[in-house]
């Protein structure tokens, strides 16, 4: 992987400078048009989905539909909170998405240290578990996710919902990959010649290095539980739902009422927006720091 | 690669007039650390992903019919016999690996470029690495509107802009082909930013130093990425080549919000488009045949392992011979 | 059954029953909900007396009773629950409103696992074949006193939910499609065909006629097609049949040795043959885009179409107008409430779903939201049988609807209905598509019927 010459500095430290940086200046030119087409590609969907919101239903159905945001958007809204409770969807969805994500942070990185970094008996047989459990399909379970979780008693609860993807085989072998990559044996060594235990291993090394990739972790885990639909319809109950099961309340018109329909996804994107934010700053923040400040 | 990292547990002789519980404190911090640390994972799967893979594997050894639970009797191996001599099953079966080539290479290439060169811009760096991410975000109401949009016969962009070179109207669920590039092209919309943010991640480890004495060297940007990003990430790659298999073998949405008609499941009018997900569903749920879906849903699991053993013996393999440092 | 108060939900658990958690009401109140049950004195039978809404003298203040009802689309029964607690104060109803798929998902998910379903569940005509080949998943209605009211209901529908053995009905009809032809009278104007309703109706008796007239209305080139898709041509005289893809009562399929359903076939592709049909496919953009633009001149609709019609293509108000469809009588559409087995309250259930599809409630509900009633008597009425739409020119649909609904033969869709009507779509769409020829398509459909039915 990385090679020997990687233990010399601290992971992620590339302060001002960049691949290709220097010397590349000929590419400079074809780079920014190129990522300028990828994010209007990439943004435009989610755009549009704001501009309907904003707009009326008449002007929607017009061909060419319209482009350009318009000011309905308030109204529009007012009516996607008349229309659900959303308020509670939001706050259903909030709970869920931060525990799975805080969960998953904690026991992932965790578990991925141990696998990347620990000896112990049955390691790797213990790793190909988890890797094995990644690949078991989500709608095959369904049924009998829903009768353990009525043998809990736990249908109709939150936690049906937060459970079972509390920790997932993805985040560990993401962390796993992660550490190997970013945190050198020689800084272990020395921290446990420091007589450091291996909670304050992971405390005090491990945890300060995986920043970049927690916040990646946190970002796609977060996605992933905000957008999840199938799941949380079948066992929540219809007067408790998270965010994405409300919206298909919306869509439930006799026709598709387009404005309201999308102001409801505009709605519930603007957290996830938000968490974007947050956590972006994270990943750049990674670039500056490292695993040993100064 | 796997042998060589760890870090020796803290095992060392402990002086026999330490007080036991402090003993103690250090066996749990040392020998059993590990295990406690991987527990968590281990608990929730056996309590919530073991069960799931089990009944379905017990339900495929039965006649199980959807709506009539208790009703099932015991058939063996029946459901998989079938399975075997299922033309439709089979079609499922090349529609999933056909979709898998045509989205996987693509998305993953595209990321590692993408990556490479947001990586290297400095303005609006953030906003690249956030743009790419949104089409993660877009909900399915938005994304399934506005793909039925470009891809309409009549009215869609992708036949607009095919008119002007002189190319008639295409119907794009109709098609084999045209189907498949349809599907296809949601998903390299949907996951490449995904699969880029990992790799951008994971460049944050690669020192600074390599890059700069390419440059001094005179590399551009494209022999740099060949040369230094594209080994460095090699594990990350293996991994989200993994993690897209994985994604692949289990194609579902795509090709069900494609579908002309609504709420349809058979992958278009000849199945065209239809997944081996798909057709576990269709077994499952239209037709009530939960011991035959079962049986498909344990086959695809098989198959994504073993697909991933392959993957993973022939990565380790060419490792090896391009003699990369592990 | 408390296993989460061992876990650190608790609190969580409990916050959240505070907001109102909507659990399923599978306490231990049984014994409660028996004396609620006995404390009740009978009330008058819902639906004896046509149409006076159903009234229960008021009990003394009863155990509290929660009933959970899922529905999907716009049933319009929100200003009904206010009137039904009037009479039943200790009855709260708790409504969820799903999409179309979602809440039929659902409800399959939650029948197959044995719980989860609500008191009273709404299926629509689309599912309503593979659920009550499951009658035991369900309440049976006969059980609570309904049978008196299935000469409320036209044949068709009262038989659409029964059992295979006609011993077990599992819900009562809400609304209906009915069918009739929409057309576009400036089109037909250009063709040189009639526009009167009357005439129009007159041009084809039959569906054979339908198809001539529609020879006839491409060889105006108007620049439209006849009609929008081959697989409404196709449906609407299926529905029509008296047996379709079932031996009546049993669980054989006939569908390769049915004449009627050949000859549908043979008429649907030779339509197709003669370019009359545009080719698209319900609800997808370039249908949609199809009625502004006048893309095709008729359509198969059913009362909620012409809502649809409303709503996505205002700019053509009063160039419609709506003709009797060929045989003037079929179906497309509508629904029952149901009450699943797993249910804890059926009695009460049984109380508020007579209540909701009484025929004085489906007028009300024809009259806010235009649903179209199911219940013969609701049909009759004035308000809805007098009932014009002036964005089809003023046409009679209270009375258009009304009719074919209540001529349509009833017809017994087994279990596997939904998948084979698809696998019959499925192959005139692949002729429309230009995959495969008639023959080649008709015999790889019957397999995939064959295969359905397995």
């Amino acid at each position: 992987m990385t090679s020997a010459a990687s233990s010399s500095l601290p992971a992620g430290h590339r302060h001002g400078s960049h691949p290709g940086a220097a010397g590349a200046s000929r590419g400079l030119l074809a780079r920014y048009p190129f990522l300028i087409v990828v994010v209007a590609l990439s943004a435009f969907p989610i755009y549009w989905t704001f501009t309907i919101a904003s707009q009326t239903n008449e002007v929607v159905g017009q061909t060419p539909p319209p482009f350009l945001p318009g000011g309905n958007f308030l109204a529009n809204a007012r009516r996607v909170f008349d229309t659900i409770d959303f308020a509670k969807a939001l706050f259903n969805s909030v709970l869920v998405a931060s525990a799975i994500t805080i969960s998953t942070l904690v026991f992932c990185s965790l578990a991925g240290f141990a696998f990347a970094k620990l000896r112990f008996r049955g390691r790797d047989a213990l790793l190909l578990v988890v890797i094995a459990t990644m690949m078991c399909p989500v709608q095959l379970g369904v049924i009998p996710l829903y009768i353990e979780m009525q043998a809990l008693g736990w249908a109709q609860h939150l936690l049906a919902v937060i459970a079972p993807t509390a920790v997932t085989g993805f985040g560990v072998v993401f962390m796993r990959q992660y550490t190997m990559a970013a945190v050198p044996d020689e800084l272990l060594e020395a921290a446990r010649m420091d007589g450091c235990t291996t909670w304050g291993m992971y405390r005090y090394v491990v945890v300060p290095a995986l920043r970049p990739a927690m916040a990646v972790l946190g970002l796609l885990t977060f996605m992933q539980a905000w957008n999840d639909f199938m799941w949380p319809l079948v066992v929540l109950s219809p007067q408790n739902p998270t965010v994405q099961v409300a919206l298909s309340s919306l869509a439930a018109g006799k026709y598709m009422d387009y404005t309201l329909v999308l102001a409801g996804t505009a709605l519930a994107t603007l957290p996830i927006l938000v968490v974007f934010a947050l956590f972006g700053r994270q990943i750049v923040g990674g670039i500056m720091e490292g695993a040993v400040k100064g | 690669m796997v042998e060589t990292h760890g870090v020796a547990l803290q095992g060392h002789p402990v002086p026999e007039h330490l007080h036991p519980a402090k003993r103690l404190l250090q066996w749990v911090d040392g020998k059993l650390a590990p295990y406690l640390y991987i527990a968590p994972f281990f608990v929730l799967f056996v309590g919530f992903g073991l069960f799931p893979l089990l009944y379905t594997g017990y339900v495929s050894l039965t006649d199980r019919d959807l709506l009539s639970p208790g009703a099932e009797t015991y058939t063996g191996l029946a459901n998989y016999r079938e399975l075997v001599g299922d033309d439709y099953f089979w079609n499922a079966v090349k529609n999933t690996f056909l979709l898998m080539m045509m989205c996987s290479i693509p998305q993953l290439v595209l990321a590692l470029v993408l990556a490479h060169i947001i990586a290297g811009v400095v303005r609006l760096r953030t906003l690249f690495r956030m743009a790419v991410l949104l089409p993660n975000v877009t909900s399915i109401v938005a994304v399934t509107l506005i793909f039925g949009q470009i891809f309409s016969r009549d009215f869609g962009i992708v036949n607009w802009v095919l008119g002007l070179f002189g190319v008639d109207h295409i119907t794009w669920q109709a098609g084999d082909w045209s189907s498949r590039l349809a599907v296809a092209s949601m998903v390299v919309w949907r996951w490449t930013g995904y699969n880029a943010l990992i790799y951008l991640g994971a460049m944050q480890a690669i020192p600074k130093e390599h890059f700069e004495a390419a440059a001094m060297d005179g590399a551009g940007t494209w022999r740099q990425l060949w040369h230094i990003t594209l080994p460095a990430l090699r594990p990350t790659i293996a991994f989200t080549a993994l993690v897209s298999l994985i994604g692949q073998m289990q194609l579902f949405t795509e090709p069900l919000l494609f579908d002309a008609s609504p709420g349809s499941v058979t992958g278009g009018s000849a199945r065209q488009f239809q997944t081996m997900m798909l057709f576990m569903y269709e077994e499952s749920f239209r037709l009530g045949h939960l011991g035959y879906g079962a049986a498909v849903a344990w086959v695809l699991v098989l198959m994504t392992f073993l697909l991933a053993t392959i993957g993973f013996l022939l990565t380790r393999r060419s490792a090896k011979l391009a003699g990369a440092t592990t | 059954m408390r296993a989460h108060r061992r876990h650190f939900a608790v609190a969580t658990a409990a916050v959240l029953a505070g907001i109102g958690c909507g659990k399923a009401s599978n306490s231990a109140d049984n014994a409660a909900d028996k004396q609620v049950t006995a404390q009740k004195t009978a009330p008058e039978k819902p639906g004896a007396d046509k149409m006076e809404p159903a009234k229960a003298a008021a009990p003394p203040p009863a155990e509290k009773i929660k009933l959970t009802i899922n529905n999907f689309g716009v049933f319009g029964y929100k200003p009904l629950y206010e009137e039904y607690k009037q009479s039943h104060p200790n009855i709260e109803i708790l409504e969820s409103v799903s999409e179309y798929n979602s809440q039929h998902s659902n409800l399959i998910n939650h029948l197959a696992s044995g719980g989860g379903a609500a008191d009273i569940e709404a299926v629509d005509e689309g599912f309503m074949a593979q659920l009550k080949a499951r009658p035991e998943q369900f309440a049976n209605l006969l059980d609570f006193g309904a049978a008196e009211l299935e000469k409320n209901y036209p044949p068709f529908k009262w038989q659409a939910s029964i059992s295979a053995d006609g011993k077990r009905q599992i819900g009562l009809g809400t609304d209906v499609g009915g069918l009739a032809m929409c057309y576009r009278t400036d089109l037909f104007a250009k063709a040189k065909l009639p526009t009167d309703p009357a005439e129009v109706s007159a041009l084809w008796p039959t569906w054979q006629k339908y198809v001539e007239t529609g020879i006839k209305f491409k060889a105006a080139k108007t620049g439209a097609t006849f009609f929008d898709a081959a697989t409404n041509l196709y449906n609407g005289q299926v529905f029509q049949l008296e047996k379709a893809y079932y031996e009546p009562g049993t669980n054989q399929v006939i569908v390769d040795k049915n004449p009627g359903i050949k000859a549908a076939w043979d008429l649907t592709m030779k339509a197709i043959d003669q370019g009359l049909s545009a080719k698209l496919v319900a609800w997808q953009p370039d249908w949609v885009t199809g009625f502004t633009k006048g893309a095709f001149a008729t359509i198969t609709c059913p009362a909620w179409m012409t809502g649809y019609i409303k709503e996505n293509a205002p700019g053509t108000a009063g160039k419609w107008n709506i003709a009797a469809v060929p045989g003037a009588a079929g179906n497309w559409g509508g629904s029952w409430l149901t009450i699943p087995a797993q249910g804890k309250h059926q009695k009460e259930a049984y109380e508020l779903v007579a209540f909701l599809t009484a025929p004085a409630q489906q007028v009300k509900v024809f009259k806010a939201v235009g649903n179209f009633p199911s219940a013969i008597p609701a049909i009759h009425d004035p308000s809805v049988e007098g009932f014009k739409n002036p964005f089809f020119n003023d046409a009679p649909t209270g009375k258009l609807f009304g009719e074919s609904a209540i001529n349509l033969k009833p017809q017994f869709q087994g279990e596997k209905h939904g998948p084979i009507r698809k696998a019959m779509e499925d192959g005139i769409t692949r002729v429309e598509q230009g995959r495969q020829k008639s023959d080649a398509a008709y015999a790889q459909s019957l397999k995939d019927v064959a295969r359905a039915a397995r």
